[in-house]
């Protein structure tokens, strides 16, 4: 029933950087069917690119760059030293960067990063619409 | 005056769990720290080793009626937030916590109308996930109308890790490069969770070798740095 991801690359033919690392950080992971179900649904992962999730923030933030004075608004809450300090116990890609929880705000776009996953879900996601997959 | 609203689309997964303790690690690490118990259920107290029958303050009672466990101001805001008067209050941007201290709110996974009331005061949501196949499938409903990748001020947290189970380690793995930063970090499965409720202690006094409790003071550390108030940022620098 389980499909795992090399099975998926090999469909896919693809052998470029960001697919491998995939298949590099999944080596040890099955695909189960309810994990393509997610990355395929809209509510999880928007599949158009980008530019119309500026406004997609979450309802409640929907307010412009935050002003620094209004400390008790959610706007006001930016990461404290998002770089560094990473020497929290899970030691995996979730501790080493914690401005992607304020990616929005934080003016690096989570998209715009060289292999993330996001992209890679949504190229495979847009695969799959298209009947590549 | 961080407010940290815990809230999972899922019951059970965890949210009482995990607000409790998040409260009582951030009190440990010398932050001031209230939990506020908004759920119907109560059940948040059973964490912080009383039973059943006792009652806790009500958020709206006065500061010399607060009760402090674990360093830990605890308060029952279930009657006061369901109140017509706290929407107008908030409206009207009064805040019923004040002072510099953490406050950290226990949402019933069915309350999206409170939640959505204080999502803009608050610094951060934190959502636990079960790793399981249903915990999973509950990430579709976390804020209706915006997708889960693309929502900000929100940390997942995966609750009841047991790594023994092949679903729940491939969950773990997906989930990691589905959210990257976003999530946190994870707490295991520990059966002294449970244990510690049904002695009516805290889990630290219960079980100080506790591996779900070394997980969340991890955590609370994370929380803490995120949610730091950019005044203390530059006091730090
Ligand atoms: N890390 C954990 N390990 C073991 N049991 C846990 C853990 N976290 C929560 N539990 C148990 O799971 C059940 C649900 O927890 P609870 O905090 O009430 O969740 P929720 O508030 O989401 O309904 C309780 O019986 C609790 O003791
Ligand atoms: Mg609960």
């Amino acid at each position: 029933m389980r499909k795992d991801v090399a099975n998926l690359l090999a469909k896919l033919g693809k052998r470029e950087f960001h697919y491998q690392e995939f298949a590099d950080r999944f080596s040890d992971v099955e695909l189960w069917p309810l994990f393509e179900t997610l990355i395929h649904d809209p509510r999880i992962l928007n599949a158009p690119p980008a530019e119309d999730n500026a406004e997609a923030a979450v309802t409640a933030n929907a307010a412009p760059a935050p002003s620094p004075a209004a400390t008790a608004t959610l706007a006001a809450i930016t990461p404290a030293r998002p770089e560094s300090e990473t020497s929290g116990g899970e030691a995996t890609p979730a501790s080493k960067d914690l401005s992607n929880l304020f990616a929005r705000y934080g003016g690096q776009n989570a998209e715009d990063a060289p292999g993330d996953v996001h992209a890679l879900l949504q190229k495979l996601a847009q695969q799959i619409e298209q009947g590549k997959l | 005056m961080p407010l940290i609203l815990c809230h999972s689309p899922k019951g059970g997964a965890g949210t009482s769990f995990v607000a409790a303790h998040l409260a009582m690690a951030l009190a440990e690490a010398g932050h001031g720290a209230t939990a506020i118990d908004m759920t119907r259920q109560d059940s948040l107290k059973l964490y912080f080793g009383l039973k059943p029958i006792s009652e806790i303050p009500d958020l709206e009672a006065p500061e010399n009626q607060g009760l402090t466990i674990g360093g830990v101001s605890l308060r029952q805001g279930w009657r006061a937030t369901h109140a017509p008067a706290f929407a107008d209050a908030l409206d009207n941007g009064e805040l019923p916590f004040s002072g510099g201290t953490f406050v950290v709110a226990d949402i019933a996974s069915d309350d999206a109308a409170l939640r959505d009331q204080l999502l803009p005061h608050a610094s951060l949501m934190v959502v636990p996930v079960s790793p399981t196949a249903l915990g999973l499938a509950a990430l579709t409903q976390v804020i209706p109308g915006t997708p889960l990748i693309d929502l900000d001020y929100t940390a997942f947290i995966i609750n009841r890790l047991d790594e023994t189970r092949r679903f729940a380690r491939n969950a773990h793995s997906f989930l990691r490069e589905l959210l990257g930063g976003k999530l946190i970090g994870s707490i295991h499965e520990d059966e002294s969770v449970n244990e510690a409720a049904a002695m009516a202690k805290l889990l630290p006094a219960h079980a100080p070798a506790s591996g779900a409790l070394a997980d969340i003071r991890t955590l609370a550390k994370t929380i803490a740095q995120v949610c730091a108030p950019p005044q203390a940022e530059e006091d730090a620098a």
